[in-house]
């Protein structure tokens, strides 16, 4: 096994493979695009909420299969919780990343990202689903 | 052995590995670095200023770079060429200085291969000025459609600009036929041979363009340094694009004249290290034997190609199928695989050793031309060799099954 192939374990590829049921949401409460600006992949987000509830997620991953995971990760965690709990997936996540913290509680599935903290260049592609969201929900409540 | 790779440190030790990213950066050549530490420990000092001897001897070897890398170009002349950081900001000098004259309506005509270096920089003209960029569309295999050129072209047509050899497909542009073409309607043509200089000298003369760009970090030389080349009758006519010292012959608070050109053009103290490596790319380039390169190049492109083409699940985003040596080609070739991102194929293929760029490589309207959000490529120069294909085929076996 070569360094890069940790990446590539059946977790990250079956997260990456659920990615394709997201489905778009027509009535969306807000939407963003996502770019990484260094390799092009974007990530578009929309989200339906119920006030303060997150009803559903959905929208489309261009990009490779950790930005792929990534957003099956959100996809399976946000629906029907309050959107306080994006800020802490976003949290977990950066953490995870930084230093190996393991995600805990709705955020768990994060898990299976840890072999990519030792892949810094990666880090971004694993975020990057996470920012859109942040700002999808920013635009609804007028901050930036 | 290829004998080449014993003057590029990096590929001689193994550290490069398998280096086929060559269209982002070559390697840098040892009597690059020669010529340049050589400066720098014993000939360094300011150009264009000083008398005393040292900075007389740097002023030569400045100037005697710049005599070398007009003769790779073919300009008749070495004041007919300019120092940049790179083609990219060639392109925005002349994007600048000749588009000072352009009035709102006029059109600049673009490629649709381009690298984002010859877009972006006339968006922003447009902007300024009000002009409309006109796009020359490329064909399914990332040729220029020039059949197009004519319907395309209208009497607001003020500047065309195109690439020698695509960055994506390594599609090389019939420019001496595009420049004739403009020539003819009055039409100046600037060609971007970032790509295209790696791969030998080049000719402006027999291209017939009016502006020619290059990337020393491409050519086998440094980082952080580039050229253009103009015809003298439009560079003579054009305001600069940067100002500050050594491009003037006199300022007061009344007004400032200008020097001439080159130095016009080269405002603050120039990247004179980096320039006379680029000179040195330049003088050793110019000593090879082209035609032998270019037919190794087609033959380790042909590989390549081979070895992509026994995979079902890889598509090559080839300009002429596998006519690898029929065609006029740079080698450079991209290719996409059913169910892997690029940026995951370069993860598993760098983990074996192979050095290749995924992503749109600053080419996304060629991108969506294609259909595709990225792509992988693969990019060759004159330093690899059967084993770098050998490796190439070893790793796409693994990266097929690791991301199966």
């Amino acid at each position: 096994m070569s360094a890069a192939d940790d990446i590539y374990d059946a977790a990250i590829k079956d997260l990456a493979a659920r990615a394709r049921n997201m489905g778009r949401i027509e009535d969306a409460d807000c939407s963003h695009d996502a770019d990484n600006f260094l390799c092009g992949d974007r990530v578009t987000v929309e989200v339906a909420l119920n006030g303060d509830a997150i009803e559903n997620i959905g929208g489309k991953v261009r990009g490779c299969m950790l930005v792929q995971a990534a957003a099956a990760v959100i996809h399976g965690a946000a629906p029907g919780k309050d959107r306080a709990v994006l800020a802490e997936g976003i949290t977990q996540a950066r953490a995870l990343l930084a230093d190996g913290t393991p995600a805990t509680g709705d955020w768990e599935g994060l898990n299976a990202f840890t072999p990519v903290q030792g892949h810094k260049h990666r880090h971004d592609c694993v975020l990057l689903p996470f920012e859109a969201v942040e700002a999808c929900l920013a635009d609804t409540d007028g901050t930036d | 052995m290829n004998s080449f790779r014993n003057l590029f440190p990096a590929i001689a030790s193994g550290r490069a590995r398998t280096y086929l990213d060559n269209a982002a950066m070559t390697q840098i050549a040892k009597p690059v670095t020669d010529r340049m530490a050589e400066f720098e420990a014993d000939g360094r000092s300011n150009v264009k200023r000083g008398i005393y001897p040292l900075a007389t001897r740097a002023n030569e070897s400045f100037e005697a770079a710049r005599a070398s890398v007009a003769a790779f170009m073919g300009a008749k002349d070495k004041d007919e060429v300019i120092f940049t950081s790179g083609a990219t900001a060639a392109i925005n000098l002349v994007a600048h200085a000749y588009g000072a004259g352009l009035k709102s309506g006029d059109e600049i005509m673009v490629g649709e291969g381009e690298h984002h270096a010859n877009i972006v920089p006339w968006q922003m003209l447009c902007e300024r000025k009000g002009l409309e960029l006109v796009v020359l569309p490329v064909d399914g295999d990332g040729h220029l459609q020039i059949e197009k050129m004519v319907d395309l072209i209208s009497d607001r047509t003020r500047l065309i600009a195109v690439t020698h050899g695509s960055n994506v497909t390594g599609a090389v542009t019939d420019v001496r036929i595009i420049s004739n073409m403009a020539r003819k309607r009055g039409i100046p043509v600037l060609i971007d041979g970032a790509q295209r200089a790696g791969h030998g000298p080049v000719d402006v003369a027999s291209i017939g363009c009016d502006f020619y760009v290059l990337s020393g970090h491409k050519m086998f030389g440094p980082t952080g340094i580039g050229a253009l080349w103009a015809r003298p009758e439009i560079l003579q006519d054009l305001p600069p694009f940067l100002g500050g010292g050594e491009m003037i012959t006199r300022v007061s608070f009344d007004g400032t004249d200008y020097a001439p050109p080159p130095h016009r053009f080269e405002a603050g103290t120039p990247p004179v290290t980096q320039a006379i490596g680029l000179g040195a790319a330049a003088d050793w380039m110019m000593g090879l034997d082209w035609a032998e390169i270019t037919t190794a190049e087609r033959e380790l492109t042909q590989s390549l190609l081979d070895v992509l083409n026994q995979h079902k699940r890889i598509t090559v985003w080839d300009p002429m199928g596998v006519a690898a040596g029929k065609v006029p080609r740079l080698p450079i070739l991209s290719f996409t695989v059913e169910g892997a991102h690029p940026h995951d194929i370069c993860e598993v293929m760098g983990g074996e050793g192979v050095a290749l760029r995924g992503g749109h490589h600053c080419a996304q309207p060629l991108m969506s031309a294609f259909g595709v959000d990225a792509t992988t490529r693969a990019s060759l120069a004159l330093y690899n060799d059967e084993t770098d294909i050998e490796a190439f085929d070893k790793a796409i076996t693994r990266m097929l099954k690791v991301l199966s």
